[in-house]
């Protein structure tokens, strides 16, 4: 089996991962700047208004489904930035695993479930959400 | 009250200068956003550390890929062992300034935040960048694990050996450091440092490569809190996140070319200054 050359695929996950990332978010900022959503809004009115502020936007906004279209190229670029320190405890997992280093191969996988404990219970307990 | 145009341009020449900053003297990024935003914005300190967060995984990804082009001195095992503690340590921190904010302590955090930068500004004045002395046989757990490596030393050009030593006292204080990360949104790379460098005694390069391998997955640890408990505002980050980006590249391009100690002086005075203003408005002086 062809072993996976870690460096490489951390270098394209970093690369490729903070290019496209900002590249959404920017589209999306530009996007909302151009339908006129941000322009008449204050910061006050954004934070208050909930959603992340998208609720508010849209009313202000010409074109709602632009408006939605940005909320997605954001938060999708934002996702995508989430992802990169996750991929990355991946790939040093699969380090780990090639190396046959089975105490280390258990810690990674200690630290993964950390992430996915904080994403899975402890994230939906403080939002008050039911599992 | 600031429009939302005018808080993208304010933000993004903060958020540069703050990425600036950071590869220049150790220090930076959350530590000078979060205080802007609360204290220039009136953000509220969840939102605040929900956005800074965000742009750590940005600096510290940058980073780490820029530490990519050339042999990276980073230790993994070392980086997850520690994370173990760290992004307990986050998560703990996170959900402590969540309840707070709902609770109306608020002004704990904030107070906490302002001592945390007052204890950056000692550090970044006593530390300089002298390097620990470096340990070459490690304690039995750091033999047990097979922590210690080798890393060529660009500067000295020979190969230095290193085994940490004291490595349980190191994950005690990685716990706090991530405490103090997730609740507060700072990357913490300088609390970091102090644990890996100054008290299990591996390399400053190694040090600060391993260090900015852990900060993306803290700032994820505890970014999973914020964003679920309604607290991540994508579209205030993301000038933030562009704007730091830029910063730190332009920082790290710099780095052999600028008058380090003045800008370490003059952003000591910085920290002073925001520290004590933090610790004011935790009190409702300012």
């Amino acid at each position: 089996m062809k072993r996976l050359n870690c460096r490489h695929a951390t270098r394209c996950i970093l690369c490729y991962g903070i290019v496209s990332s900002s590249s959404l978010m920017i589209a999306g900022l530009v996007l909302l700047i151009l339908v006129g959503g941000i322009t008449q809004a204050t910061l006050g009115q954004v934070i208050s208004s909930g959603n992340s502020g998208y609720d508010l936007i849209d009313i202000f906004a010409s074109g709602n489904l632009m408006v939605e279209l940005s909320e997605i190229l954001i938060g999708t670029g934002m996702l995508v930035l989430l992802a990169i320190p996750v991929m990355r405890a991946m790939v040093t997992l699969v380090l780990f695993t090639e190396e046959k280093d089975r105490k280390f191969v258990m810690i990674t996988i200690m630290v993964l479930l950390i992430l996915a404990i904080s994403f899975l219970v402890v994230g939906p307990m403080e939002a008050g959400i039911k599992l | 009250m600031y429009t939302m145009v005018e808080y993208f341009l304010l933000m993004f020449v903060i958020s540069f200068a703050a990425g600036l900053l950071g590869p220049l003297v150790g220090v930076g990024g959350g530590i000078i956003v979060v205080p802007a935003l609360t204290l220039l914005f009136q953000v509220p300190l969840a939102i605040a550390a929900g956005i800074s967060l965000i742009a750590t995984i940005a600096t510290s990804s940058g980073a780490g890929f820029i530490a990519y082009g050339k042999n990276s001195p980073a230790n993994y095992r070392i980086g997850m062992l520690l994370m173990t503690m760290l992004g307990t340590g986050a998560v703990i921190g996170a959900v402590f300034t969540v309840f707070a904010t709902r609770s109306n302590y608020e002004w704990l955090v904030i107070m906490i935040f302002g001592a945390v930068m007052l204890l950056c500004a000692a550090i970044l004045m006593l530390r300089r960048s002298e390097d620990f002395e470096v340990h070459i046989k490690g304690d039995h757990v750091s033999e047990y694990l097979k922590l210690g490596s080798t890393f060529y030393d660009q500067v000295q050009e020979r190969k230095i050996d290193y085994s940490p030593s004291r490595v349980f006292s190191g994950m005690w204080s990685m716990l706090a450091a991530g405490v103090l990360s997730g609740m507060l949104g700072i990357g913490g790379g300088a609390f970091n440092n102090i644990s890996i460098n100054g008290i299990m005694r591996v390399p400053l390069k190694v040090s600060v490569a391993t260090s900015n391998f852990m900060l993306g997955m803290t700032a994820a640890a505890s970014l999973g809190i914020y964003l679920l408990s309604g607290y991540v505002y994508p579209l205030l980050a993301v000038p933030v996140v562009i704007g730091i980006l830029l910063g730190s590249f332009k920082g790290r391009s710099m780095l052999n070319h600028a008058r380090t100690p003045m800008i370490r002086n003059v952003f000591f005075i910085v920290l002073v200054a925001v520290g004590v203003e933090m610790m004011l408005k935790s009190v409702g002086i300012t």
